[in-house]
């Protein structure tokens, strides 16, 4: 190696300390325990006291209806929200991808709700959602008379809690994917979409046989941390339903912050914490599958 | 008329969009009784104007130190930790050191992590670290665990990626060691994608909650959303308090939006190519 | 003193495809203080490397490098008192053009006084006085590269550095900044190694040229020195546009002189007779061996019939009026040559011309080894 590239290399470790110090401080060794206690049953008060069980903790979620309808209620929510919300941003963004400066102002608008924070949205939308009482009503039951269908109680019925909590966050999440979208449809060179029209195609075939192949890793990306983030779900029904009615919204993380601090049960929530991280695993492997690393 | 129709519907559907956010606004500044009134909705002009809820919001979710928490958090996090990620992304990208792809390879494993998993073991390292007792450790407990992020480290490791060898050779010709060269000639090469990174970090640890949920059980060291979800769950149950405190919750950022939208320059990250 | 002496210097490396690449081949040189010398060749010659290896950029696989008498294969690049210039400027692009200028000498730690005066000293020799508070990018190619220029001038090194300097720009721009890096080294004194593929910049701007090839010295000689006497075949086609012609073919004893026989295979038809007094006792002997009889353009004359004993016969390919003189592409048999010849004239292509030689001007190589055949041989490392 040459000699300023050694006395570079020299250098290395007071670059690379403090982050892997902090690194294996708050996320490796965490993830070492988390890993280490879901084969005990060790407690939340006392986790020092504790005996080895083995797969037991995990055996023991799987059979335990709770945790499966935990997993059921996210996996519910984020089939219902993927695939209208990709769907959705993707058409947006088509829409919204003209160079007119005027319609910055437009891609901007849906961009807002992401800005703001879910805990504030999670409040709000409980306030919008309020169910009819004599005369008094949240917005979206307001608006539904307005247009003379019926109300509801949202976050109370035990069929539409789960939606409604899906479609506020579809709603909040839509403006940050459209705006992926709308970066990778910049990324589309303009000769693809000459070579097409030239070759008799119209709109919506160009966006089918064109768009969509060229944008094929980005649509692979984007589904899949939609995804992730779907599983990640919390804060909405801590705040809005506290995993009610019936435990219809009780999601996975959720599932395991109660078994925590309610259950006080560490092994076992360390044990739903891991099969959640090999749930994520597993969908990011999906992802680089799907993703082709050809690029044109 | 054909060229206006785009023109209509698109100002209709933002309207609409937005409706939420329009309707939370005007219903800060409305008086409890009129806030679930039907007529109330659609009369966005008419109705009464009060600033009683802010006053009780201030009061009772301690608005002040709330706020204060907030940013404190959120600016120890963004200027604290560009500067530990830059510093490990530099050295992974340009620092020729025995072992840095195997190191660099455990770092990306690490990127799909989410905090969920190990927010409950990492509350355990808190607490063992003695960052729950006391306002400034307390503090020090909601930005530590957010410093060092892979994801932020694998990120700017591409930008730096892309810097012209020539440029390095050059300082290397002036005389620059390695801290200069970053410091000097690296990390100001990389501008846009240093406010991309505190743009993302902004946005994300502002809403933080599981984390402060779990760490801030003091209430000197409440964020404002931990604030404003006590006021959603403690009675008396103040509909145009809640409103106004979650008005307030998010005014900082709203702030900083036409600052932050001209940044968000979203990467295909999987590629890196911008 | 600045003397840069490199002995033996080799750099190699696995390449792709796991195979060892020798980019630089035991090569000697040695840059006399305060001489401006050209390291020319085709790409992939080791020009590059070679410089890189002086600048401390590269690692060195064997042989030594040394400046001013000190052996710097271990030193540092700040510490070897150099300075370069690169190909596609490398200017800090967050910076002023002082403080591109100002910051080798901020790292040394220079008081502010004199990082001043050494800057504004340099800005003013390059015209660059106007310029000082604007950013790289709001520049043109040919200021960019003079505020690089200005980079190394300030830092007053022993040795400057060039490589390839005017590769980025235009045409025009080119040949300015060629003219203002030669009256720099005038003005300075300094020493100064200049590497391009370019023959041109190599002739008008060298002291003296390193022709390079394959990692190899080819040959080192003043300008005209490799113009007038090219040590083998490279040498002589590189150097000089448009190139030199080849013919092949042998000398021949006949009558006290001696005629050159072209090669059947290229049915060329050369009719040459050259008397004795232009031929080395050498290349008397060596009639009959097979050679390559070498001619440049402007020693080839358009003659309005065959004359006996002095012509060639070609065809005319394509006439090219470039103003102040023609080219003409002619093809005599399968061998092409090009001719420099007065601007008047009509040309059609497929014509039959004849054109006579200086036989003063004549060069010969050996086919095999690409050695001009001189009174004496010469070494392939020259110094």
């Amino acid at each position: 190696m040459t000699a300023w590239k050694k006395s570079y290399a020299r250098a290395a470790p007071w670059f690379l300390l403090p982050a892997l110090i902090l690194l294996s401080l708050f996320v490796v060794w965490p993830l070492v325990r988390a890993s280490l206690w879901s084969f005990t049953n060790a407690d939340l008060l006392n986790p020092a006291q504790k005996q080895w069980v083995g797969a037991g903790n995990y055996g023991g979620l799987l059979a335990d209806a709770q945790f499966r309808q935990a997993f059921g209620n996210t996996a519910l929510f984020a089939l219902l929200v993927v695939p209208i919300q990709v769907t959705l941003a993707f058409v947006l963004a088509l829409w919204v991808n003209r160079p007119e400066p005027a319609w910055r102002w437009l891609r901007v608008v849906f961009f807002v709700p992401t800005v703001v924070s879910m805990p504030v949205l999670a409040v709000l939308w409980t306030i919008l959602y309020q169910p009819a009482q004599r005369t008094e009503m949240g917005l979206i039951n307001v608006a539904l008379t307005t247009v003379g269908l019926p109300t509801r109680a949202w976050l109370h019925d035990p069929h539409w809690a789960l939606p409604a909590l899906a479609f506020m966050s579809l709603w909040q999440g839509v403006g940050l994917q459209m705006m992926i979208f709308l970066a990778g449809l910049q990324g589309v060179p303009a000769e693809l979409h000459e070579a097409s029209r030239i070759d008799g195609a119209n709109a919506f075939q160009r966006v089918v046989h064109v768009i969509i192949p060229a944008l094929r890793n980005t649509i692979v990306f984007v589904v899949t941390v939609t995804t992730i983030l779907a599983f990640r779900l919390f804060v909405q029904p801590y705040l809005m339903t506290h995993g009610g009615p019936a435990n219809r919204t009780r999601s996975l993380i959720q599932s395991i912050y109660e078994t925590t601090f309610l259950g006080q049960e560490l092994g076992r929530a360390c044990a739903a914490a891991i099969l959640f991280l090999a749930w994520v695993g597993l969908l990011t492997l999906l992802q680089r599958y799907f993703s082709r690393e050809d690029r044109a | 008329m054909k060229r206006l129709l785009p023109w209509v519907l698109s100002i209709a559907a933002a309207l609409l969009f937005l409706a939420p956010l329009l309707w939370m606004l005007r219903a800060s500044f409305s008086p409890e009784t009129q806030i679930f009134q039907p007529g109330f909705a659609g009369g966005i002009f008419h109705g009464s104007w009060t600033l009683q809820n802010y006053a009780d919001a201030w009061r009772r979710a301690a608005l002040g130190s709330a706020m204060l928490n907030s940013l404190l958090q959120v600016a120890g996090i963004v200027s604290v930790g560009l500067l530990i990620n830059t510093l490990a992304a530099y050295a992974f990208a340009r620092l020729e050191f025995p072992g840095r792809e195997l190191l660099f390879g455990v770092v990306v494993v690490l990127i799909i992590l989410p905090v969920e998993v190990i927010a409950v073991p990492l509350f355990f390292t808190a607490r063992d670290l003695g960052l729950t007792a006391g306002y400034g450790p307390a503090m020090a407990g909601l930005i530590a665990p957010f410093l060092a992020k892979a994801f932020n480290i694998y990120f700017l490791r591409q930008h730096f990626l892309t810097l012209p060898i020539e440029l390095e050779e050059a300082a290397v010709i002036d005389g620059a060691g390695a801290w200069q060269q970053f410091w000097n000639v690296a990390l100001p090469s990389i501008r846009p994608a240093l406010a991309t990174v505190v743009v993302l970090d902004l946005l994300t640890h502002w809403g933080d909650f599981l984390w402060p949920l779990m760490i801030s059980t003091r209430e000197e060291t409440r964020t404002v959303q931990i604030s404003l979800a006590n006021l959603f769950t403690q009675p008396p149950i103040q509909w145009g308090a809640i409103l106004a405190c979650a008005v307030m919750a998010t005014l900082p950022v709203l702030a900083l939006f036409r600052w932050l939208q001209r940044y968000i320059v979203i990467t295909d990250s999987r590629t890196g190519i911008k | 003193m600045a003397q840069v002496v490199i002995e033996n210097l080799t750099k190699s490396y696995s390449g792709k495809t796991g195979a060892n690449v020798v980019a630089v081949n035991r090569i000697n040189l040695t840059v006399n203080d305060r001489e401006f010398m050209v390291l020319v060749g085709p790409s992939g010659c080791g020009k590059s490397t070679t410089l890189r290896m002086i600048a401390g950029l590269e690692e060195i696989t064997a042989g030594t490098v040394s400046i001013d008498g000190r052996v710097v294969n271990d030193v540092l690049p700040k510490d070897r008192d150099i300075a370069m210039v690169f190909q596609n400027y490398a200017l800090y692009p967050h910076m002023s053009v002082y403080e591109n200028m100002a910051f080798g000498l901020k790292l040394r730690k220079l008081p502010k006084a004199e990082i001043d005066q050494r800057v504004r000293e340099a800005a003013a020799m390059l015209g660059l006085e106007e310029l000082l508070d604007r950013k790289p990018k709001a520049l043109s190619g040919g200021q960019r590269q003079r505020v690089a220029v200005g980079r190394a001038i300030v830092r007053k090194p022993k040795v400057f550095l060039f490589d390839e300097p005017l590769s980025n720009l235009d045409a025009k721009s080119r040949v300015s900044t060629r003219t203002e890096i030669s009256k720099l080294h005038e003005r300075l004194g300094a020493t100064m190694i200049y590497v391009t593929h370019d023959q041109v910049e190599a002739m008008t701007m060298g002291d003296r040229i390193c022709v390079m090839k394959d990692g190899q010295i080819m040959q080192v000689d003043e300008p005209l020195a490799l113009y007038n006497r090219p040590a083998n075949l490279f040498v002589a086609g590189f150097i000089g546009s448009p190139a030199m012609n080849f013919f092949h073919g042998s000398l021949r004893a006949q009558n006290g002189e001696f005629r050159f026989d072209s090669d059947k295979s290229t049915g060329a038809k050369i009719d040459l007779v050259l008397p004795r007094s232009t031929l080395s006792s050498n290349l008397q002997s060596d009639s009959g061996k097979p050679m390559v009889m070498g001619i440049r353009p402007e020693n080839l004359h358009l003659e309005k019939a065959a004359v006996a004993g002095k012509t060639i016969e070609a065809k005319l390919e394509l006439a090219e009026p470039m103003g102040a003189e023609t080219y003409l592409h002619l093809q005599t048999g399968s061998t092409p040559f090009t001719a420099r010849v007065a601007p008047t004239g009509r040309h059609e292509p497929g014509q039959t011309v004849y054109v006579s030689v200086d036989s003063d001007r004549l060069h010969f190589f050996d086919p095999t080894t690409g050695e001009a055949l001189r009174q004496s041989p010469i070494h392939r490392t020259n110094r």
